[in-house]
């Protein structure tokens, strides 16, 4: 038998029902799902080397290595569209002076300024998926990243609304850290599929 | 009803009181929309449970149309399309549609009650999972009536699925609907692991977890990382076969190697995910037969961590006949052996626990346990067997391999399931389940089980290829296949003496109180079956053996900390639990977790017009996303209680 330990030890004499961090279970599910996406994040990479390394020419013959200009711009936005919110969340929990509507709409900016870049980028491609396997990985992978973003930037309205509601609140913003959590990884995300697809071809 | 004053609830009547209120917030609406609403983990788990049993039949059926076809040779049966329709359903819906999904709603059942919770982290996600679960396995069996079943098999390998070999629909409904099934585990998944992390009762650290739960938690996790493996490349098949893709096309660049390899990534971590739970039941319930603690239960769980994490590196052993270099084959070779080292482990412990034990008449339950155990080594050493690349080259594709994973899966899966039932079948329903049909149903089913299975060895070194729809008479196969088709009837009436067993005693078997069997997890420290709310007080734990602590301390136990009766005791309660720290249980706060809810059953329905609608037209795929944003915004807009 196990030896027995004291009855638990108790802050502040009650227990509390605004829990954030690693305290919340929503967080703990947040992060699983950050788990579970980036496992596909990484078998994506994987599945791009396997074809890459088996085939003898790659990109395949026509096709030149990516521009790297306008992909690394855009990729600039999305990274930089986790700072306002990350300072509004400090701004909420008070270690900071941004209000959170104003991060969050300037984070959606620099999202919305992402994907109108990729989608002038993936209107100029000179090839389509239906083409080569190349092809393939590099719209899966495009609208892949895509569509993550289209999420951040549902999910991220969503909260703009519900702040302007007077939603959160010092003790009430679990839900905003979920948010930055998952909008960070979007990013994080996207930039490994950046290095993949843009610089990968180019060793 | 009125607030009621705090200070009473000494006396009975004061804990009557106490049930009345926690009974009324935690009950789920009446009639069909509280059906459709429902979220409480035992509803949840319990439909799961029921639904997955209904499949497990269906792909029974299948399983004796194909053994008719093969009584004799050529036979019609079935004729050579309905085989393949037949053997590939059957495949799907064994591993995708009933072990799965069974022991998840086991889990979703048993989890939150062996931890002392009163409902899951996430009761809505919980039904969204049931309703994407019932919904792909009916698709697959509407399709299945009207001709449109996947046919290539559970594995389902390019080339041969590709637009160009089977341009049909029946393709399109395995990726689909697979891939939609997966989201229905990783969501379980998902909330077993924050519930096991975040909600177990006050002291149960995680040196404390009963063994089920940890089996669970490693399960949970190899599930997360496993499963992203076949929805990517599922992902992948339906581009290449509805938008014209070339990830599996050699002539395009693409390579039909990347299915097998990401396949099996998921593949074999899956045979260990539909194990490891079973290990966990067997584990359960042979401490309660010998009436001690089970022995080396650190060795147990170290065992299972190593079994998950060894599982994902023997995908190879699927491979071996396609031509990867020697070296590679020679590391997942010595892999694949290796993990026979921590399967021992768990075996050594249960023997070791029966060895010192005190056990009386075995029940039914504890025969299924042993089966499992004996059946389980037979599958093990032809596992080591296969292991081996020359051998493998020699049976590759025949009834060898076929004798092997049902040893593994029937002898490592089913017979736990089936000990699962007669263990908490007095749970569930507060009715014990007949111990004489039981043993009816258990001699039954092991004869058969053999006569079947044992003899397909034999079949297969005799060179007889599997999914193979007839053979010639004459080649040596014709006595074992015509036995091995009796089998599969004695079987069948195995499961027919259960089937009888269940609907005779569901309503009217003996009662069986709480705790019928002496058990020593919380589970048995409630009422049979628990009331809505799980536990009247929230349990406080101080041993892995609490409810066999509190028998020995009988009343002698230190009084409950003061501040835990916030959760029970206040005036106007809410839906809510305790939240605890992950490592050691000790309290951080509490959560108020949501009631019924529509949106549940609207997100699945918007998903399925999203995944069944690519079938038809991509356009519905947009259309589906949009409603499951809907969705998503009722699901999470801001309740008035709460945060």
């Amino acid at each position: 038998m196990a030896p027995q330990l004291p009855p638990p030890p108790l802050e502040e004499g009650s227990l509390p029902r605004q829990l954030t961090g690693l305290r919340s279970p929503i967080i703990w599910g947040i992060l699983m799902l950050v788990a579970i996406e980036a496992t596909l994040l990484a078998l994506f990479g994987i599945s791009y080397f396997y074809l890459s390394l088996g085939a003898p020419n790659w990109p395949p013959p026509g096709v030149g290595p990516p521009a790297l200009l306008g992909p690394t711009i855009s990729q600039i936005l999305l990274l930089a569209s986790v700072a306002p919110v990350w300072l509004a969340l400090r701004g909420l929990t008070g270690r900071g002076s941004v209000p959170l509507g104003a991060g969050l709409a300037a984070g959606l900016l620099l999202v919305g300024g992402y994907l109108a870049l990729k989608a002038r980028e993936y209107g100029a491609r000179e090839f389509l998926w239906d083409e080569h396997a190349y092809g393939s990985l590099d719209w899966t992978m495009g609208g892949y990243a895509a569509l993550h973003v289209v999420i951040v930037l549902l999910a991220g309205s969503v909260f703009l609304a519900l702040s302007l509601r007077g939603h959160f609140s010092r003790e009430r913003y679990t839900g905003v850290q979920a948010l930055v959590i998952y909008w960070s990884f979007v990013a994080l995300g996207s930039l490994f599929f950046y290095a993949v697809q843009y610089l990968a071809p180019r060793l | 009803m009125g607030p009621a004053p705090t200070a009473a609830r000494e006396g009975p009547g004061a804990r009557d009181d106490l049930h009345r209120r926690l009974s009324r917030i935690w009950a789920p609406p009446p009639g069909i929309q509280g059906f459709l609403t429902a979220v409480n983990h035992r509803a949840v788990g319990l439909r799961f449970m029921v639904t997955a049993f209904i499949f497990f039949l269906l792909a029974g059926i299948l399983a004796v149309l194909m053994r008719l076809q093969l009584s004799l040779p050529l036979l019609g049966v079935l004729s050579p399309e309905g085989y393949n329709q037949a053997f590939t359903m059957h495949g799907s819906t064994m591993m995708f549609l009933f072990v799965l999904p069974f022991l998840e709603g086991l889990a979703i059942y048993l989890v939150p009650l062996m931890v002392g919770a009163r409902e899951m982290a996430f009761p809505r996600l919980n039904a969204f999972g049931y309703w994407v679960f019932l919904i792909a396995g009916v698709s697959l069996y509407t399709a299945y009536l009207f001709g449109y079943a996947p046919d290539s098999g559970w594995y389902n390998y390019p080339p041969l699925t590709g637009r160009g070999f089977r341009p049909g629909v029946n393709i399109d409904f395995w990726v689909t609907m697979i891939t939609f099934l997966e989201v229905s585990a990783l969501v379980a998944a998902v909330e077993i692991i924050v519930t096991i992390l975040k909600q177990r009762a006050p002291g149960m650290s995680l040196n404390r977890l009963p063994l089920f739960v940890w089996a669970m938690l490693i399960t949970s996790l190899m599930i997360v990382f496993a499963m992203p493996a076949l929805i990517l490349t599922s992902l992948m098949l339906a581009l290449d076969r509805m938008v014209g893709t070339h990830f599996f096309d050699v002539a395009a660049g693409g390579d039909p190697f990347l299915w097998q390899h990401l396949f099996w990534f998921f593949g074999h971590p899956d045979v260990y995910i539909m194990l490891l739970p079973a290990v966990g039941v067997v584990s359960t319930i042979i401490p309660v037969a010998a009436r001690r603690a089970l022995a080396g239960y650190t060795l147990v769980v170290v065992s299972m961590v190593v079994v998950g994490l060894l599982s994902f590196g023997v995908w190879v052993h699927h491979m071996y006949t396609v031509g990867l270099a020697m070296v590679g084959l020679n590391f997942f070779a010595a892999a694949s052996m290796l993990i026979t080292i921590p399967s021992a482990i768990q075996i050594f412990a249960w023997i070791t626990t029966l060895w010192h034990g005190k056990i009386g008449r075995l029940s039914t339950a504890m025969l299924f346990s042993l089966g499992f155990i004996v059946l389980f080594i037979l599958g093990g050493i032809t596992g080591i067997m296969i292991a081996a690349v020359p051998f493998n080259w020699q049976v590759h594709d025949t009834y060898f391999i076929v004798a092997h994973f049902h040893y593994t899966l029937v002898g490592g899966s089913i017979f736990p399931i089936f000990a699962a039932i007669y263990f908490w079948f007095p749970k569930f329903t507060g009715r014990m389940l007949d111990e004489r049909l039981g043993r009816w149903h258990f001699w039954l089913f092991l004869v058969g089980f053999n006569l079947t299975f044992l003899l397909m060895h034999l079949t297969g070194l005799e060179g007889m290829p599997r999914r193979v729809y007839t053979y010639l008479p004459d080649l040596g196969w014709d006595g074992l296949n015509l036995l091995s088709t009796a089998g599969t009837f004695v079987m069948g009436a195995g499961v027919g003496v259960f089937l009888w067993n269940v609907l005779r005693n569901w309503r009217n078997g003996l009662e069986a109180g709480p705790d019928p069997w002496g058990g020593h997890t919380l589970e048995w420290a409630t009422t049979s079956p628990p009331a809505n709310y799980n536990f009247l007080d929230v349990p406080v734990v101080r041993g892995r053996d609490p409810v066999w602590m509190a028998k020995e301390e009988a009343g002698e136990e230190p009084p409950r900390p003061e501040w835990l009766q916030e959760l029970t005791d206040t005036p106007d309660p809410v839906r809510e639990n305790i939240v605890t720290s992950v490592l050691a249980a000790e309290p951080e706060g509490r959560v108020v977790l949501p009631g019924p809810s529509p949106w549940p059953l609207w997100l699945a329905l918007a998903l399925s017009v999203a995944f069944l609608g690519a079938i038809w037209t991509l356009a519905l795929v947009p259309v589906g996303l949009f409603l499951a944003f809907v969705a998503l915004v009722g699901w999470h807009w801001p309740r008035k209680e709460g945060p």
